[in-house]
């Protein structure tokens, strides 16, 4: 089978929807398939067709022309009034058996229609909500604007998503909300999947108390959220804090670990490899996530592959991976008391070794 | 709550993911999914 899968964002981008449709795409092809994807260009003159490897598979990528965002580190958009013309092309050349949607913004609105319309089989998968897009608009974005452009994506994704025969998203949740914005029914929950065997458990004593984060330094995850959780922690504790990601909240974190006199404990790792950061997960105590808008939190399941506990905002999807007292705790959004309790339970339990 | 943790995310197995996808494209019926994990025992927490 053929199959093309349609991204606005794909390796080498970090982030939930880069890293489902990267596994899809390299399951599938160890499974027999062909797998194309469309995707933006990485880098400006990135466009072209290529053969890429990605978690040891070769898939075609057709890389379109893109365009950095300018309120954003690393994003790239493919412009939206060429999204057919880039389609049809694609399309033509990888003669898909069946189009799988990552997105409706750019990717699905040129692929959505045009496959609908030859009777290809259309599957459309909703990894984002657009209020978490807009929050990297231009600066003074006036509010009604941005009200608006929010009204007009969930308006698009009806209209696209509308065209799939089958529609999912990661979790239950997503799924019900998507719905809700939408007025669609019948989304599926399919979860991301992970496969576990790349990660590696360890119930030994560890290294100290360390807590870990894994995500984008955007302000959307709340991630001062943590450093302040960090600093009322007991300092007879000694946690460390490991932040692997990068992101333009960078500065503002350290600021904050400054101010509150932790710089010597709050470790902000970058970007890592896969490798380096199954090392990180292995020896940390305990995973930490403060995002309020996590669809499906890839980095809390690669914790978890890694057998951390977990202590997370109790928002979105997070619940559907976290089970209070079993693998960890929730704390409700911006509660940082709760936040610090459910920490300090894990990393007490860790140092008592009441944690097999 | 380590072994919890990897008895919850073992529901998520990408195996499963792959196997509904592959359905989902081919307008097979969906498979059922993975068994459910047992619930940790005290010991484990």
């Amino acid at each position: 089978m053929r199959i093309l899968l349609g991204c606005d964002t794909f390796a080498p981008d970090l982030n939930g929807a880069a890293s489902f449709a990267k596994r899809l795409g390299a399951g599938m092809v160890q499974r027999g398939h062909e797998v194309h994807v469309l995707a933006p260009a990485s880098r400006a003159h990135g466009a072209g067709v290529f053969q890429e490897e990605h978690e040891g598979q070769t898939l075609t990528v057709h890389r379109i022309p893109s365009y950095s965002w300018p309120t954003h580190p690393w994003f790239r958009i493919m412009l939206p009034f060429r999204a057919k013309h880039h389609a049809r092309r694609v399309i033509r050349q990888a003669k898909p058996d069946v189009v799988h949607a990552q997105s409706h913004i750019v990717a699905g609105r040129g692929l959505m229609p045009l496959a609908k319309k030859a009777g290809i089989r259309l599957a459309g998968t909703s990894h984002s909500m657009p209020e978490n897009i807009v929050q990297h608009a231009p600066p003074h974005t006036p509010q009604w604007f941005v009200d608006r452009v929010v009204a007009g994506q969930w308006k698009s994704a009806r209209r696209l998503f509308g065209m799939a025969d089958v529609v999912t998203s990661p979790t239950r949740s997503s799924a019900e909300y998507f719905e809700k914005m939408t007025g669609l029914t019948g989304v599926l929950p399919i979860s991301n999947g992970i496969d576990t065997s790349y990660y590696t458990p360890d119930f030994g004593p560890g290294e100290g108390n360390r807590i870990v984060f894994v995500g984008r330094l955007d302000d959307e995850k709340h991630i001062d959220e943590l450093v302040e959780a960090a600093a009322r922690l007991d300092p007879a504790l000694d946690a460390q804090v490991d932040i692997i990601g990068a992101g333009e909240a960078r500065e503002k974190l350290q600021a904050q670990a400054r101010e509150l006199g932790i710089s010597d404990r709050i470790h902000f790792l970058g970007k890592v490899s896969d490798e380096d950061l199954r090392k990180t997960l292995t020896r940390s105590t305990v995973f930490a996530m403060p995002s309020r808008a996590e669809l499906q939190c890839i980095a809390a399941m690669e914790a978890m592959a890694s057998a951390l506990p977990i202590v997370a905002a109790n928002a979105m999807a997070l619940p559907h991976l976290v089970r209070e007292g079993q693998n960890g705790h929730l704390y409700e959004p911006g509660d940082i008391d709760g936040f610090v309790a459910g920490l300090n339970d894990v990393l007490t339990a860790s140092r008592s070794g009441g944690m097999p | 709550m380590k072994r919890a943790s990897l008895a919850i995310v073992a529901e998520h197995s990408m195996s499963h993911t792959l196997d509904v996808f592959e359905a989902i494209y081919e307008d097979r019926p969906i498979p059922a999914p993975p068994a459910i994990a047992p619930a940790p025992s005290d010991v484990d927490r």
